[in-house]
């Protein structure tokens, strides 16, 4: 009976349009677990036309192709099969070009070796001008490109090179200004059509002006090359099958499913201050957790309101205090990015002042009886998130520390006694709790972001905000000077697992606030920790549980809508442990599409520089540099 | 008369609706009637989607259902709009 069934979907699936399959696919990922053999047949399909080649189609299956990965990439167990892809993908292209670059080295080389030496000196950077690299990229060129193998492209790229070369005077004459000219017009091709390559010629120019323009010239080729590669692998047959009607049964039961977005409304309750707040959810919020949609504001703060309120431990409840995304909106909103970066303080100072007057009124809690205060950020679009921690401390350290003070004017003598004992204590004190690693209580601020972001005028913002709220609400009864600056409050950002494609960062805000509060400690500690390894190899948490985090909270609010907060709370926990409890063993793993994409990185600087030092502190020193600089952050869609 | 009036003052409301752009339109609305009129009113005014706006009060969101008794509000008070924020890359 099954069987049966199953061929007749085969069958359907052969009769399908490629349009129509894409369709499928799309619902199947908004609405999912309702067909595993049609995807499997879906995928089986693909497969098996993988090394045909139709242009005509390219597009459209390029489409089908992602969406089934994305299909997978949200459904799959544990995300393994993923991360497994990712990075075989990410080795084979790295082979790839490393290959492609020696070829082309080898070839310049000999290819050189015939002329003069004056010839020779060509092909050092600084004789390349954009002339030269626009000759690279004639029509011909272009139209040899179109062969789909990658023998005939890199041969019509060499036969351009040698034409090219042949065409160049010797370096004497080139340096003569009527040569410069003649070698100009002979040169220079208007083709319109060259007007697009020749602009990029010209940003990799700008990028690589101090690595030389022959590198960026061969980087533009291999782009160009991967783009004729993509579409060699695609697919014919599935583009020609005949448009027939489709009346399944999945249809069907997908409908059942979007009945329930379109109906949905759930107002989550919770008690703040003695005061009844709400959060409504509706379905077109709910959409936003659909795979490859961006979150919204809504879900954002129902999510961590209700984390806060119905999951964290009464303990923790008590030390933070989660701010709602608006605050920081208009603490630092996104029109005054420009005047907020200015270097003057006058300039942030005055936008502050004003900025403060919307938000004095929100927060009605003490923040200095707080640990953790977690400000959600929303940038152009893009989230991420400030924690600011132990900032009490600040006051408090102080009180101790003059405590000492003033014991010690009254017993000069015992200065250093004193101190060397409270310093065993501490020790004997960390003994005896067994405590694998030593707490961080000092205040700090730590930025995580997706995207290796850290940009100070937030956290400036905030330490103005703290400022001001110590000055207004506590310093007459603190009687204390306290500034909140880079130096009392100084900014962290851990090298956390970052976004591998372009829709997600929403829910790696969620993650890294629930992982946070989970366990302070395990993110604090580090800053305790110059160890490179413990810094690198942090095992946070996996990466299955962003792409399961959608599905989560969907089935979370559907189930708010049906049992009580307890349940659903519990349910969803449940859910979260056991997505753990299966990724558990392989807790090495959790890092290692970041460790990947830094050997790229490293691959790449390799590439410019010849004796790349490979010690251990210039490769610390440059993961630091590729986990903080959001221009390193070249993950492929996934 | 004057206790009629006095009467007829307390249960209107001056809201103050204020745009992120920092706009004002003010609103009169009885203390008993649901936020919903206004914000229908304020989104065909401004001419937005409803479901793109929020409106906070004290930085909580206002829901439809709301009433100003309900989040004991008082003449003068603002409203603050802000437009839906949404993110997934950078």
């Amino acid at each position: 009976m099954h069987k049966v069934k199953q061929n007749s979907t085969q069958q359907v699936i052969k009769k399908r349009s490629l349009s129509q399959l894409i369709q499928i696919v799309e619902e199947e990922i908004q609405f999912p677990d309702n067909n595993v053999t049609v995807m499997s047949s879906i995928q089986k399909q693909i497969k098996k036309t993988e090394n045909s080649f139709v242009p005509s189609s390219g597009k459209d299956i390029g489409q089908l192709r992602k969406l089934v990965l994305n299909h997978e990439y949200y459904t799959s167990i544990d995300g393994n099969i993923i991360t497994e892809k990712y990075i075989k993908l990410k080795r084979t292209r790295r082979a790839i070009k490393k290959q492609k670059y020696q070829q082309q080295f080898m070839f310049l080389q000999t290819q050189a070796n015939p002329f003069s030496q004056t010839q020779t000196a060509y092909l050092q950077p600084q004789y390349f001008n954009q002339l030269q690299i626009q000759n690279m990229y004639s029509p011909a060129l272009a139209q040899n490109l179109q062969g789909t193998n990658y023998d005939q492209q890199l041969s019509a790229f060499q036969q351009n090179q040698i034409m090219h070369l042949q065409t160049l005077p010797s370096l004497e004459q080139a340096n003569s200004q009527i040569m410069k000219q003649q070698l100009g017009q002979q040169l220079l091709v208007p083709q319109q059509s060259l007007q697009i390559q020749q602009q990029q010629s010209m940003i990799q120019i700008q990028n690589h002006s101090q690595n030389g323009e022959y590198q960026g010239m061969v980087n533009n080729y291999m782009k160009m090359d991967r783009v004729q590669l993509s579409v060699k692998k695609d697919v014919s047959k599935l583009d020609e099958e005949s448009e027939s009607n489709f009346s399944d049964d999945y249809e069907e039961s997908s409908e059942s499913d979007q009945m329930v977005y379109e109906k949905f409304s759930y107002t989550y309750s919770y008690m703040q201050n003695d005061r009844k707040k709400d959060i409504t959810i509706e379905h077109h919020d709910l959409k936003k957790l659909v795979p490859n949609q961006y979150l919204n504001d809504t879900i954002v703060n129902f999510f961590l309101k209700f984390f806060e309120v119905e999951i964290l431990s009464q303990e923790m409840k008590e030390k933070v205090l989660i701010f709602n995304t608006y605050f920081m909106s208009k603490l630092a909103p996104n029109d005054q990015i420009e005047q907020l970066s200015s270097s003057s303080f006058e300039v942030i100072n005055g936008l502050f002042e004003k900025n403060y007057q919307a938000v004095r009124r929100w927060i009605k809690e003490d923040i200095f009886e707080k640990q953790f205060l977690v400000f959600p950020l929303n940038l152009p679009e893009h989230w991420s998130v400030i924690i600011v921690c132990n900032h009490k401390n600040l006051f408090d350290q102080d009180e101790k520390s003059e405590a000492r003070q003033q014991n010690s004017s009254e017993n000069p003598t015992t200065i250093d006694e004193d101190d060397e004992q409270d310093q065993d204590k501490e020790i004997k004190d960390e003994n005896s709790s067994n405590k694998p690693k030593k707490e961080y209580n000092k205040p700090c601020l730590v930025y995580f972001d997706s995207f290796g972001l850290l940009d100070p005028k937030y956290s400036n913002m905030i330490r103005l905000y703290l400022n001001k709220e110590y000055e207004t609400k506590k310093k007459s009864t603190i009687q204390k000077n306290i500034v909140y600056n880079e130096r009392t409050l100084p900014s962290h950002q851990p090298l956390i697992p970052r976004q591998t494609n372009y829709v997600d960062c929403g829910l790696y805000l969620l993650e890294y606030v629930e992982n946070f509060l989970n366990d302070p400690q395990q993110i604090l500690s580090l800053f305790n920790n110059t160890e490179f390894d413990e810094w690198i190899h942090l095992r946070w948490f996996p990466r299955c549980n962003i792409h399961k985090k959608r599905k989560f909270i969907k089935e979370l609010l559907i189930d708010l809508s049906k049992l009580s907060k307890e349940e659903a709370a519990k349910n969803y926990q449940q859910k979260r442990a056991n997505l753990l409890e299966l990724k558990k063993d392989n807790a090495s793993q959790y890092d290692e599409i970041d460790m990947e994409e830094f050997e790229d990185h490293i691959d790449e600087i390799a590439e410019y520089e010849e004796d790349y030092p490979n010690t251990q502190e210039e490769k610390h020193r440059q993961l630091l540099d590729f986990y903080m600089n959001p221009n390193f952050n070249k993950y492929d869609v996934v | 008369m004057t206790d009629q009036n006095a009467n007829a003052n307390s249960e209107y409301l001056n809201l103050k609706v204020k745009s992120q752009e920092g706009e004002e339109i003010f609103f009169k609305i009885k203390k008993t009637t649901q936020f919903k009129k206004l914000m229908d009113a304020y989104c065909q005014r401004a001419q937005v989607n409803a479901h793109n706006v929020r409106f906070l009060f004290d930085g909580d969101r206002i829901l439809e259902s709301h009433t100003p008794a309900d989040l004991k509000m008082e003449s003068g008070d603002e409203i603050d709009v802000v437009v839906e924020q949404v993110g997934g890359s950078f």
